[in-house]
């Protein structure tokens, strides 16, 4: 079935046409947004990338044992009431790959630099993120959010 | 091949890859931070009230402006009014054996300067927070050893409420 | 008997006292029928482990007869220091809260650097009308016993324990609520170099009313001499007195004049009830 999409494709002329003929199309999914929760002006609220409940979570879906590499497009900043914002920082292993896709089983990656990462023999994998907001002591109370993307390259 | 070496080729070959992802498939997807900032009170005991040294038979009298004078900080949205009150023993106790303690005195101030503070009754009263959302209240009070007083550890608690 | 003489020492001598206490936040809770649920958040910033305690009572500000703030139901304290809550039935008649909204857990210890959750849980009576619902929160923190020097040939040692309790609003809202303020009796007047201000504030509607009193002195010309801003919640009527300095302001005739607005940065813009902004103003006149 998933393979019969790329077919479809070729047969409507779409762009993407070419690289049916390579096999399962990429799919990368969000799985879980990094939250950061109850945050106090002042106190910098740090997220690990193992937390199973807060941290950020991509699954990928590709061909088998392929190789993709990964591109982080990070936030400096979240934005709350305007015209407010929490500074966000990201360190050097706060992002990590997992092709178990366990979150227990990463290996920790710089999410500033690009990343490349080998989906497993099912073509699969996971991507987690953690990161630490830095509220300030006099940071405007109420809600916070930044968009963080994950953009994913296949090299058929 | 060196360290140096292998990084320089890992890197080259990052490079090539993000320039063949330019021909390769590309997919991505959003996640979304959140957090969300609340107002917090914090109030913390910021020196204990020190008698010093107290002989047998003297009362000993520790004011709010002195350097040993109890001090809380309060810390919380700026200039928001609050109720301050003080619960006090009237004695230490060490196991039956008691030793007074009276004569409390209460200060508050937004600085951190006791000299200039405001008394106010124990029992109560009402202030606000500074432009920066600081206050800082300072105890004093008066032991009253007897002559007679049994050695043992003598503890007894001072609670300062702060009800927003 | 020989008498010796020995000394007693109170508190600390060479050791300061670590800074005790627990962050709480947020300062305020509003809970709702939709989740029947709250959270506060304890964090202790400093180096030793805090045990903190919660009680929940019926209780709202008020002001006094000299415009100072004071609690409607403030717990007293028994001959041991002990809290006191004021008894369950003070609340008949009241918007109470405080017989169906509990706090887990009761009793915890905060390590240093560590966050801990209190939830709020309420089990309302069936049948209960829409409005607002109060109650408060006491947060009771005991840090560790003063360190304590004594003289060593005495055995007399005496440690002062500290404890610091924090009280804070909880309020529940079932149904459609609404708020609102009227402002009367505005006074003013310059004492001294400060300028101070009482309105009587008379909540409306069937929530408390929360926001801020703002307030502004401008003379004959025109000109701006002094700004001032006070965070309020209105339960039924309060009567609170302000004070802004001024410095030294010449002779004539001024304007005080004032704004209750529902503009709260230190809460979350959605747990803000809106309501109509209010504005009232009176002469003051410097001699």
């Amino acid at each position: 079935m998933i393979r019969s999409l790329p077919l479809l494709l070729l047969a409507l002329g779409s762009g993407v046409a070419p690289l049916a003929a390579q096999g399962r199309p990429l799919t990368v999914s969000r799985v879980r947004d990094l939250t950061f929760g109850t945050v106090l002006p002042g106190v910098p609220r740090v997220i690990l990338r193992t937390d199973p409940t807060n941290s950020g979570q991509f699954d990928l879906v590709g061909a088998k044992s392929n190789q993709v590499l990964l591109t982080f497009a990070l936030p400096l900043v979240m934005t709350g009431p305007a015209p407010a914002t929490m500074p966000l920082t990201f360190g050097g292993s706060d992002a990590g790959y997992s092709s178990t896709q366990a979150i227990g089983s990463q290996v920790a990656f710089d999410p500033n630099q690009p990343f490349l990462a080998t989906l497993n023999k099912n073509g699969r994998g996971s991507v987690f993120i953690g990161g630490t907001a830095q509220p300030s002591t006099s940071q405007r109370a109420g809600p916070y959010t930044g968009t963080l993307a994950l953009t994913v390259a296949y090299f058929p | 091949m060196n360290t140096a070496s292998k990084l320089t080729l890992a890197a080259l070959a990052l490079t090539v890859l993000a320039t063949a992802a330019a021909q390769a498939q590309v997919n991505n997807a959003n996640i979304t931070a959140t957090a969300t900032v609340q107002q917090p009170i914090n109030v913390s005991t910021g020196q204990s009230l020190n008698f010093g040294n107290v002989f047998p038979g003297v009362a000993k009298t520790i004011a709010t402006t002195d350097a040993t004078a109890g001090r809380w900080d309060v810390t919380g949205q700026a200039s928001t009014l609050v109720n301050l009150s003080l619960t006090l023993p009237i004695n230490l106790q060490s196991g039956l054996n008691l030793l007074p303690i009276a004569n409390f005195t209460g200060s508050y101030n937004t600085a951190n300067n006791a000299a200039a503070a405001t008394p106010f009754p124990v029992a109560g009263a009402s202030t606000s927070l500074s432009g920066t959302g600081a206050l800082f209240v300072w105890v004093g009070g008066q032991v009253n050893p007897a002559s007679n007083q049994p050695a043992g550890v003598y503890t007894a608690s001072v609670t300062l409420t702060v009800t927003y | 008997m020989i008498r010796r003489s020995w000394l007693v020492v109170l508190g600390a001598v060479a050791a300061p006292l670590a800074a005790q206490g627990v962050m709480v936040a947020p300062h305020a809770v509003f809970m709702n029928s939709r989740s029947n649920s709250g959270v506060v958040t304890l964090y202790n910033p400093n180096t030793e482990a805090a045990e903190v305690t919660i009680a929940t009572f019926f209780g709202y500000p008020e002001t006094d007869s000299l415009g100072g703030l004071r609690l409607h139901g403030m717990p007293t304290s028994d001959s041991a220091g002990r809290m006191v809550l004021p008894p369950a039935a003070a609340d008949s008649g009241q918007p109470s809260a405080a017989r169906w909204v509990q706090a887990f857990p009761r009793r915890l210890t905060v390590a240093p650097r560590e966050r801990q959750t209190i939830r709020l849980l309420a089990s309302p009576p069936p049948g209960l009308p829409d409005g607002e619902y109060w109650l408060r929160l006491v947060i009771a923190v005991k840090g560790g016993v003063v360190p304590v020097t004594g003289v060593a040939d005495t055995g007399i040692k005496i440690g002062l324990t500290l404890e610091v309790r924090t009280i804070i609003g909880v309020n529940y809202r079932k149904g459609p609520v609404r708020t609102g303020v009227a402002v009367t009796r505005l006074r003013a007047a310059v004492v001294g170099d400060s300028l101070e201000v009482r309105p009587r504030l008379e909540r409306q509607g069937n929530a408390a009313f929360i926001g801020t009193v703002r307030g502004t002195l401008v003379d004959s010309a025109g000109r701006e001499r002094a700004r001032f801003a006070f965070p309020i919640g209105v339960y039924y009527v309060m009567e609170p007195r302000y004070v802004a300095p001024v410095g030294v302001l010449p002779a004539g005739r001024y304007w005080l004049k004032l704004t209750v607005d529902t503009d709260r940065e230190d809460l979350e813009p959605a747990v803000v009830l809106p309501a109509a902004v209010v504005r009232d103003s009176v002469a003051v006149r410097v001699p």
